[in-house]
């Protein structure tokens, strides 16, 4: 079983990349359950996905404890939070927010047997851990010194026995480097990547490194991850396309990119913002009503009581037209069809809303949805 | 008092006279009552007193046929879950709920050469432990050996920023509401051949001031040169503002590198180390931390290394 974990805000920033990784986690054929930790007050309302586990844990930014705003720490943080509360037994591929699988990773980790992908950049130098002296500090809160990290960073495959060690120590470790370095150099934000192959130093879990991943300046993918945090540049280096200024979902244009890495990911995105906009997405997916949910229609409305469930859910009249066209055969688009036809509204309208309903019935354990095929 | 007569499987009767508001009566009362119902029955060992005290009568609660009392007695029994009983009313008026405590367990919770250096740190310092003997009214209450002033030590610390990185976690888990930390309170204690602390509890309540997280991190020495030294976590019986210990209990074991941790009320009893070579080498060594509340909040105290601030409940995990 291997279970493919990211860790998020409930920010509208990261509803799209959440939602680009999962359509890219299905279009891979990526084996297993998608989940994703959601870093968010307990009055945040937590987003909804078609196929991922939605998981909310405490929020880390800044952090509880100390005096720091650094979106590293909700990764070790959400993970150990997780770890504690549900007891997993599997492979974990861990994923970082703003990358995209194009091909499953179905090597499942043996405990006391993980695999990162090659940290090529490790900030190597004079200092303990074979690291740069600015983390000479390190010294006085680690035990022993002379141990060498994997020089590894995410993706990782690591099975959760070997996490569930080690997450405290990286969460801590991440708080001690920032502790240490300047917030203006470039390695304070990398503190909980080095927090995480100084703990799996530290707690004897051994990493094969491999190249797992491709980042968008690569001029080659080559790799099943492929990590788009760095802006994309065309063949005069001028950037077409950066992340932290995309606005959802406008169309990028793909042939302005550099051939590489970064043009195979605006091929992906062009293509799924185009097959959003169509609609075509929706005929991939098949709702089917779940077992042992029932219904009571009333006057005004449809009640559905789901087995396991606190409270009994109440649907409207157009969400009630809805769920009465989920009868396993249909598709998204299908339904989007009948109800246009019926009702006289126009089709992107419908589509949202379809979507939309089916998505929360989904995320209520009414309805299950069919993986979508490529 | 209630005068009492147990019938048990083969006909054997016992009387025995005891209070209105023993523990011991409401057990009895919860073993028959868990029969016959969706729910496991209760199972336990039981030892009541006979002659004030001077016998017991001991048996397993599978051969309880019967209870009779004189006069009646009309007990109201209730799942832990249905318990809120009302804060203005007598505690006899008040239905008595069983409580199991609960626990976390942590495996692994130091690295392997961090672990090693804090039975290093122990063994270089036998001379400074203490005897750390509690005088009760018959006998010892505890006897251990404790050093003294290791909580100003490197290696407390490491273990204290360790767990202060957990702390959102413990509180959760264990049902607490997170709590602004004043001190956290630390002690290191060795327990060789015979050594034991009898049923106690670490905290009054839940007070600010009061000890609210009792956790304890084994380690020793492999293969584990002793046998006993379980830590037996007792279920209570709460009517109103009573906590009574019952006889039921959890019994964890040491294992060298867990931290326990539970609540600081929870009633607990270390059973008696037998530790056949008598070397302190050989002994289970325990660091137990106490976390401290308080009610005036400091946002700048720090504690573990000095950069975690503890001292108040952050504005993200207010409830």
């Amino acid at each position: 079983m291997i279970i493919t974990v990211f860790v998020s805000t409930h920010s509208a920033g990261d509803q799209w990349r959440a939602e680009l990784l999962e359509q890219a986690w299905l279009e891979s054929g990526q084996p297993g359950e998608l989940l994703r930790l959601v870093a968010a007050p307990a009055n945040a309302a937590l987003p909804m996905h078609g196929t991922a586990r939605v998981v909310r844990t405490l929020p880390y930014d800044p952090h509880p404890y100390l005096p720091d705003r650094f979106s590293g720490y909700k990764l070790p943080a959400a993970l150990l939070e997780w770890l504690v509360r549900e007891s997993v037994d599997a492979s974990l591929l861990l994923l970082d927010l703003e990358s995209v699988l194009l091909q499953p990773l179905d090597d499942e980790a043996e405990p006391g047997g993980a695999v990162g992908h090659r940290w090529s950049d490790w900030p190597e130098g004079e200092g303990p851990f074979g690291l740069a002296e600015d983390f000479t500090g390190l010294q006085a809160w680690c035990v022993n010194r002379t141990l060498e990290p994997p020089r590894v960073t995410f993706p990782v495959m690591i099975h959760s026995t070997d996490l569930r060690k080690m997450a405290a120590r990286w969460l801590e470790l991440t708080g001690l480097i920032r502790n240490l370095i300047s917030p203006d150099s470039e390695l304070a934000n990398q503190a909980h990547q080095v927090a995480y192959a100084v703990a799996a130093a530290e707690y004897r879990i051994p990493h094969r490194a491999k190249k797992l991943a491709a980042a968008s300046t690569d001029r080659r993918a080559g790799a099943p991850v492929l990590d788009y945090g760095q802006p994309i540049v065309s063949a005069r280096k001028e950037t077409v396309w950066d992340a932290a200024t995309y606005r959802p979902w406008t169309r990028p244009d793909a042939t302005a990119a550099r051939a590489g890495a970064g043009r195979d990911f605006l091929s992906f995105l062009e293509d799924y913002v185009t097959r959003r906009e169509s609609g075509a997405l929706l005929a991939t997916r098949r709702p089917r009503r779940c077992h042992g949910v029932r219904e009571a229609r009333l006057p005004d409305r449809m009640v559905l009581e789901v087995p396991g469930a606190e409270e009994l859910l109440q649907l409207n009249a157009s969400a009630g037209a809805i769920w009465n066209l989920c009868d396993n055969q249909r598709t998204l688009a299908d339904i989007a069809d009948v109800l246009q036809e019926q009702f006289e509204v126009p089709g992107d309208v419908v589509c949202d809303d379809v979507e939309r309903t089916v998505i929360e019935l989904h995320s209520q354990g009414a309805l299950e949805l069919d993986k979508a095929s490529p | 008092m209630i005068s009492v007569r147990l019938q048990l499987e083969g006909g054997q009767e016992i009387s025995l006279r005891l209070a209105e508001n023993a523990p011991e009566l409401m057990t009895l009362f919860q073993i028959l009552g868990s029969r016959g119902g969706d729910v496991e029955p209760m199972e336990q060992f039981l030892q009541l007193p006979l002659e004030g005290g001077e016998a017991a009568a001991s048996f397993h609660s599978r051969q309880l046929v019967s209870v009779i009392t004189e006069p009646p007695v009309i007990v109201r029994l209730e799942t832990p879950q249905a318990a809120h009983p009302a804060a203005d009313r007598p505690a006899e008026a008040q239905p008595a709920v069983v409580h199991t405590p609960r626990y976390l367990v942590i495996e692994d919770f130091l690295s392997v050469d961090e672990h090693e250096d804090m039975l290093a740190y122990a063994l270089q310092h036998e001379e400074e432990f203490e005897s750390g003997t509690v005088e009760g009214k018959a006998s010892p209450h505890r006897q251990n050996q404790v050093i003294m002033g290791f909580a100003e030590t490197a290696h407390s610390r490491l273990l204290q920023n360790r767990l202060l990185t957990w702390l959102p976690h413990l509180t959760r888990e264990l049902d607490l509401a997170p709590f602004p930390l004043r001190h956290v309170e630390s002690q290191l204690t060795a327990s060789n051949d015979g050594h034991y602390y009898r049923l106690h509890s670490d905290a009054g309540g839940d007070q600010a001031g009061a000890r609210m997280l009792t956790c304890v991190y084994y380690f020793f020495r492999q293969p584990r040169p002793f046998s006993g030294g379980a830590l037996r976590l007792y279920d209570v019986l709460e009517q109103g503002e009573r906590r009574m210990p019952m006889t039921s209990y959890r019994e964890l074991e040491p294992v060298s590198n867990r931290l326990l941790v539970f609540r600081s009320h929870v009633h607990h009893e270390l059973m008696r180390i037998r530790c056949p070579s008598r070397q302190f080498a050989d002994s289970r060594f325990a660091v137990t931390n106490w976390l401290i509340s308080t009610d005036q909040p400091d946002p700048q105290a720090g504690f573990g290394w000095g950069q975690l601030r503890c001292g108040a409940v952050p504005a993200q995990f207010e409830v």
